[in-house]
């Protein structure tokens, strides 16, 4: 990786997982937490249906940082290779 | 997770699926006790509505016939009872075909709402439909 991505690489944004975490908890039903990392479709979703009856608001709690994680990555990956 | 094709139709289907059971609990519940099951986690903790609250109540009532009716409970109802009807439909039919239509329709509309021209309307729009809600005392 030569330095000109390392630059890229230091200024690109990040989600930060326990950020989502507490959105998901304060606010998941509306689907902000997934708005945030990027999966505008899921979020969508997720304000149609309520947190999806609720029920995947609360699977959200114990999936957001993970899924927060993921995308950092691939974000990662998209500059270096 | 990433999200392939058959993830995203799986996932859709169950959701539908899902669905149609939670319509089809709250209409054999409305004919006996003319409500809805509450199941709003923010009505619960503050005892206000949120945006997409009474769409279960709105997709009842266009089943009835009630177009308007529906419209003025929650306009959401009607959007959800759209995709609720294609989404299987386009499902099978991309499934018969080999076709990934709808999952490259899926993420170009990713693709759009997420430019802020088209997603500072739309989040004024929910906003005004949960101050509606709030108003109509759902």
């Amino acid at each position: 990786m030569d330095d000109s991505k390392w630059v890229m690489l230091s200024t690109t944004q990040f989600k930060d997982p326990t950020t989502t975490l507490i959105i998901s908890i304060l606010a998941g039903s509306l689907g902000i937490d997934r708005f945030m990392i990027g999966d505008t479709g899921l979020g969508i979703g997720k304000l149609l249906t309520c947190g999806g009856f609720g029920i995947w608001a609360i699977i959200d709690w114990f999936m957001i940082q993970k899924a927060t994680r993921e995308k950092n990555m691939e974000k990662i990956q998209q500059l270096i290779y | 997770m990433k999200l392939d094709r058959n993830k995203l139709y799986a996932f859709l289907f169950i959701v539908c699926l899902a669905g149609y059971f939670w319509l089809y609990f709250n209409i054999t519940k409305t004919a006996v006790d003319h409500s809805t099951m509450g199941v709003c986690m923010i009505k619960y903790g503050t005892n206000m509505p949120c945006p997409s609250c009474g769409s279960t109540r709105s997709i009842v009532s266009l089943i009835e016939g009630n177009f308007v009716e529906a419209l003025k409970i929650n306009p959401l109802g009607l959007i959800v009872a759209a995709i609720m009807l294609f989404t299987p439909l386009w499902i099978v039919v991309d499934l018969i075909r080999k076709k990934n239509s709808l999952f490259d329709f899926y993420k170009k509309s990713e693709g759009y709402l997420k430019k802020p021209r088209y997603a500072f309307p739309l989040v004024f729009l929910v906003l005004i439909n949960w101050v509606w809600n709030i108003v109509k005392g759902l």
